[in-house]
């Protein structure tokens, strides 16, 4: 009996059946390891070189920033909030980036100031069509219906680019981008303000190629 | 003998480095800087440091506040004492009189390469005229 346990192939079969639990252990371990987290939307996310979160913040922090504080516009936003809408943000770059998310956080925040008012032309069709049904199907007394015609128009437009360069080479991949943001006088067609965000990533491959 | 002995040592190593690893990746506390506009001028600024190998190499040379339209408008001036280039992360954070907090997160964190031997400013615009009181968190990630 013992000299069977000492037998080197024994010994053997002993050490890779081990080896076998050892291994169906981990792999169990590893699918018990996937866990879902909440994180902090603040941190700066690096996961790939593309238009991410961090981007879309630096960029509205920028930009609201800037035309709160650009002398003119301080000096028209002294007595009133004028009234502005946002035309889109034309994507430029190769990718596919939701523009209207970077100039909703910039339109939110400016309206959060205290410095502007905004109408949005995103929900002209539904509010064309309330009216309508308000003033025109007979269903709302003409005592209570909100009139048609007395909206105001808006006197500053917000509109802008958003460009990138890519260029690889060597194992390395630097991408720039840039935010152009205008304000428009929309009666006499000047432009008001007008700033840039530039933002530069870059990404080199890892020691694996991965 | 000698191969044993560097079994242990890589055994050693093995053992040391997820620790380092870890303890790098928690490094996450930096600079805490805070000014107020109003109250005693004695108090209107003062630092926090969470980190201190960070701050014998990265420290606020200046904070400097003015207004813009009502708005208060910050600007501090960060440093790098050492040689090499540093990639550092910031935040401001907004308080009105009574020190609650305003638009809450509604800034994040900012990255910035400080390089060897140079300052930055960073500056940031107060989110609406209740503002009184800054705090700017740095660190280093």
């Amino acid at each position: 009996m013992r000299s069977q346990e000492k037998h080197p192939l024994n010994r053997l079969l002993k050490s890779v059946g081990a080896l076998l639990v050892a291994g169906v252990l981990s792999v169990s371990l590893a699918g018990c390891s996937k866990t879902v987290k909440y994180g902090d939307a603040a941190e700066v996310e690096t996961t790939t070189t593309e238009f991410g979160s961090t981007d879309l913040q630096q960029i509205a922090a920028k930009m609201v920033d800037s035309v709160l504080t650009f002398p003119p516009i301080v000096e028209i936003t002294a007595k009133r909030r004028p009234v502005m809408f946002v035309d889109t943000i034309k994507n430029k770059t190769s990718e596919h980036i939701d523009t209207e998310s970077i100039t909703d956080t910039i339109s939110t925040r400016l309206l959060r100031s205290g410095k502007f008012r905004f109408v949005d032309m995103t929900k002209v069709a539904a509010v064309k069509k309330q009216l309508e049904y308000q003033n025109e199907s007979g269903m709302v007394n003409q005592n209570a219906a909100i009139r048609m015609g007395q909206q105001i128009g808006a006197e500053y437009m917000l509109y802008g680019n958003l460009s990138s360069i890519v260029k690889r080479g060597g194992g390395r991949k630097d991408v720039y981008y840039k935010f152009t943001l205008k304000l428009m006088h929309l009666q006499s067609g000047i432009v008001e303000w007008s700033d840039e965000k530039e933002i530069r990533k870059t990404k080199e491959k890892s020691l694996f190629g991965l | 003998m000698a191969y044993g002995e560097k079994i242990m040592n890589t055994y050693k190593l093995s053992m040391l480095l997820p620790g380092l690893v870890l303890l790098a990746g928690c490094a996450t506390s930096g600079l805490e800087a805070t000014g107020k506009t109003e109250g005693d001028p004695k108090y209107a600024k003062h630092l926090v440091i969470y980190n201190e190998p960070l701050a014998e190499n990265i420290t606020i040379t200046d904070m400097k506040t003015r207004s813009r339209g009502g708005l208060l408008e910050v600007s501090v001036t960060l440093t790098n004492l050492s040689s090499s280039d540093k990639s550092i992360q910031y935040r401001f954070s907004w308080y009105d009189r009574d020190d609650f907090e305003v638009e809450q997160g509604s800034r994040t964190w900012t990255p910035v390469v400080l390089h060897g031997k140079s300052s930055i400013n960073m500056r940031a615009v107060a989110p609406n005229p209740s503002v009184t009181t800054y705090k700017v968190n740095v660190r280093e990630l």
